[in-house]
C-alpha cells in the first residue's frame, strides 16, 4: 500500500499551468542572462586573443605586460591607485558599519542624520561633483587652507596638480562614502529582535558587552558576506575619478581606465576594445585567485550566511 | 526632549559616547547639507558674482535663474523638458522591467521545485564572488548590433540583470514568507498565475517598493550608461555634464547650479518620504542565532 502511494507521488505530473508559470517566470531572465552576460563575457574573452580584424594574436597581452613593466605608465598608476582605493575602502568598512549601528541605536538626531546621510545618494553625482569642483577651486577655503598649511606661495589647484589630485580624490571618496551602505546595514540591524536586547538589558549587560557579545555575533554573517564581496571586487575600487579629473594628474584607477576606453571610443577616439579585453582577462585571473583564497579562509564565516 | 529619548536607561559612558558620535555625525551631515545650500544660493546669484566670489552671499536674489533653467539648460537641440522626459523614461522603464522580472524569477525559483530551480542562486554566488572584468567593449559592440544605442529600446537590456544581488533580497524575503495564504487560495481553486498576481505581489509590496525606489534612484542619478549609450537622448545628469563642458563658450554657472538644485528635488522628496521603508525593508546575509 505504502509502495503504491510512493509510486503515485513519484508519477504525479506537474500541472500544465504550473509548467506555464515556471516558463513565464524563468524564460526572459535566462535569455537575458545568456545574451547580456554570458555572450558578452565570452565575446570579451575572445576579443582579448584577437586584433581589430579578428585574427588570433597575443599582442594585447604583450602590450599589457610591457605597459606594466615600464615605470609611470597610465596602467601602472591605475593599479597603484586601485589598490590604494581598495585599502582605504577596507579601512573604512568598520566605521561605515558603525554609522548604521549608531543610527539604529538612535543617537540624538538620528532621524535627521538618516535623511541627510542619503544626500550623496540622492543628488546626481554629476551635480554633486560640479559643486565639489567649485568648492575645491583656488577661491575655495579648502585650497587656501592647504596653501597655509603647507606654506606654499600659491593657492594649489587641488584637482589639477599631481601632488594633490590623488589624495583629494581619495579624501572626497572617504567623505562622501562616510555613511556607508545605509540600506543594507539599516535592514540588517532592524532585523535584530528587540527581545534579545531587552533580555540582555534586564541581565544588566553594558553597552560594550551588548555590542561585542550580542550584536556583532548576530550580524556577523552579513559582515562576512560584505567583506568577501569587497575583496572580490578589488579591481572595481574607484572614487569619482571620471567626474573629478578624468583620470589625469595621477588619479587613474582601473575601473576609470576601462570606462574611459569605452567613452573615448564614443567620442571618436581610438578603439582599444581588444586591448581592454586582454587587460580584463588578466584582472579576472588575479581577482578569481584572490577570491578563491578569501573564500577558503572565510569558509567558516561564509557557511553561516543565509541569503 | 524627544531628541534625547535614546538616553533613557543608559549609562553615563553610553550617553557620552552617543553625544560624541552625534557631534561627528552632525559635522558630516552639515558638510553634505552645505553642498546643497551652497548650490541653492549659487543658483540665486549672477554668474559673475559666483566667479568673483564663490563663497559670498547673493546681493540680489535672482529667483529668475530657477525659471530660466527650463529655457536655457540646452544640450544640442534638446531642452530641459526633453531631458526630463528622457530621465523619467530611462529611469522608470528599466527599473520596472528589472524589478518585476527578478521578483517573479526569485519567487518561482524559491517556491517551486523543478530541475534547475537552485541553479540561479549558485550562479549568482559565483558571479558575485568571481567578478569578470573588461566586458565594456564587448557590451558596446553587442548594444550597437542590437540597435540599442540611442534608442528608446535601450532599457530593455535590463532583462540581462536578473542574475544579480537583487535576486538574493527577494529570495530571502520569499524563503521567510508564510505559505498559508497560498495553500488556502489553492484549496479555493486559484491557479499559479492567480496566486502570484493576487496574493504574492501584494504581499511583496514593501520589498518591491524599497527595491524599486533604490533602483529608480540609481538610474535617475546615473550618468555612466547614458553618456555612452544615449548620446542623442541625453538625460538630466548627462545634460548637466555636457552643459558644464560646453560652458567654455557661454558661461552660466548660475543656471548650472540652479539646475543642480532643481533636479535633486524629486529624489529628495521621495527619499525623505520613504526613508524608513527603504532602510528597513532590505536585508541580505541573514542573522545568526
Amino acid at each position: 500500500m505504502l509502495q503504491k502511494t510512493k509510486d503515485t507521488v513519484k508519477k504525479k505530473k506537474m500541472p500544465l499551468e504550473t509548467k506555464a508559470f515556471i516558463i513565464f517566470s524563468c524564460a526572459l531572465p535566462v535569455i537575458g542572462w545568456l545574451v547580456f552576460y554570458m555572450y558578452v563575457n565570452l565575446d570579451s574573452f575572445l576579443m582579448a586573443f584577437t586584433d581589430k580584424s579578428g585574427v588570433f594574436t597575443l599582442e594585447n597581452f604583450v602590450r599589457f605586460w610591457e605597459e606594466l613593466s615600464k615605470p609611470n605608465t597610465v596602467l601602472r598608476v591605475a593599479f597603484k591607485n586601485t589598490f590604494l582605493t581598495f585599502g582605504i575602502n577596507l579601512l573604512c568598512f568598520i566605521p561605515r558599519v558603525l554609522v548604521s549601528y549608531f543610527l539604529y541605536k538612535r543617537v540624538p538626531g538620528s532621524k535627521v542624520f538618516r535623511v541627510l546621510f542619503m544626500i550623496p545618494a540622492m543628488v546626481f553625482s554629476v551635480a554633486l561633483n560640479m559643486i565639489v569642483l567649485r568648492l575645491l577651486g583656488v577661491y575655495g577655503f579648502v585650497a587656501q587652507g592647504v596653501q597655509e598649511m603647507m606654506n606654499l606661495d600659491y593657492v594649489p589647484e587641488l584637482l589639477a596638480d599631481d601632488r594633490f589630485a590623488n589624495i583629494t580624490v581619495l579624501l572626497h571618496m572617504v567623505w562622501l562614502g562616510f555613511p556607508g551602505d545605509l540600506i543594507i546595514w539599516g535592514g540588517t540591524f532592524a532585523r535584530i529582535p528587540e527581545e534579545v536586547l531587552e533580555s540582555g538589558k534586564l541581565d544588566g549587560v553594558t553597552w560594550w558587552t551588548e555590542f561585542t557579545q550580542i550584536i556583532v555575533p548576530m550580524v556577523w554573517p552579513t559582515v562576512a558576506l560584505q567583506l568577501v564581496l569587497t575583496f572580490c571586487n578589488v579591481f572595481g575600487a574607484s572614487g569619482s575619478v571620471f567626474l573629478l579629473t578624468k583620470g589625469e594628474f595621477g588619479t587613474m584607477t582601473l575601473s576609470a581606465w576601462m570606462y574611459l576606453q569605452v567613452y573615448n571610443m564614443t567620442v571618436g577616439h581610438s578603439n582599444v576594445f581588444n586591448y581592454m579585453s586582454a587587460v580584463g582577462v588578466c584582472l579576472t585571473v588575479v581577482a578569481v585567485s584572490i577570491s578563491l583564497i578569501i573564500r577558503k579562509y572565510t569558509d567558516k564565516a561564509f557557511s553561516d550566511v543565509e541569503f | 526632549m524627544k531628541l534625547f529619548s535614546s538616553f533613557k536607561r543608559r549609562s553615563k559612558v553610553e550617553i557620552a559616547l552617543y553625544c560624541f558620535v552625534s557631534i561627528i555625525f552632525a559635522a558630516v551631515a552639515f558638510s553634505y547639507l552645505y553642498l546643497l545650500i551652497w548650490a541653492l544660493l549659487a543658483g540665486l546669484r549672477m554668474h559673475t558674482e559666483i566667479v568673483m566670489d564663490p563663497f559670498g552671499l547673493p546681493t540680489v536674489l535672482n529667483w529668475k535663474n530657477y525659471i530660466d533653467v527650463f529655457k536655457l539648460l540646452k544640450v544640442g537641440n534638446k531642452n530641459f523638458w526633453d531631458m526630463f522626459f528622457n530621465s523619467v523614461y530611462f529611469s522608470i522603464v528599466p527599473t520596472l522591467i528589472r524589478q518585476f522580472l527578478i521578483m517573479t524569477f526569485a519567487y518561482c525559483c524559491t517556491r517551486y521545485k523543478f530541475p534547475g530551480s537552485t541553479l540561479p542562486y549558485t550562479i549568482i554566488m559565483i558571479m558575485l564572488t568571481l567578478p569578470l572584468y573588461g566586458r565594456g567593449g564587448a557590451q558596446y559592440i553587442l548594444f550597437s548590433r542590437l540597435n540599442l544605442i540611442d534608442s528608446y529600446f535601450y532599457p530593455f537590456a535590463a532583462i540581462g540583470d536578473a542574475f544579480s544581488m537583487v535576486f538574493l533580497y527577494y529570495r530571502a524575503y520569499y524563503i521567510n514568507m508564510t505559505g498559508a495564504y497560498m495553500e488556502a487560495a489553492k484549496i479555493d481553486g486559484a491557479g499559479d498565475f492567480q496566486c502570484y498576481f493576487r496574493i504574492i505581489i501584494p504581499m511583496t509590496k514593501p520589498l518591491f517598493g524599497a527595491m524599486f525606489l533604490t533602483g529608480w534612484l540609481g538610474e535617475w542619478n546615473s550618468y555612466e550608461g547614458a553618456l555612452i549609450y544615449l548620446p542623442s537622448l541625453p538625460t538630466l545628469p548627462v545634460g548637466i555634464y555636457q552643459f558644464n563642458t560646453e560652458m567654455i563658450y557661454q558661461a552660466r554657472l548660475d543656471i548650472l547650479f540652479a539646475a543642480c538644485v532643481i533636479v535633486a528635488i524629486p529624489a529628495i522628496i521621495l527619499f525623505t518620504a520613504f526613508n524608513k521603508l527603504i532602510t528597513t525593508s532590505v536585508s541580505v546575509g541573514g542573522l545568526k542565532g
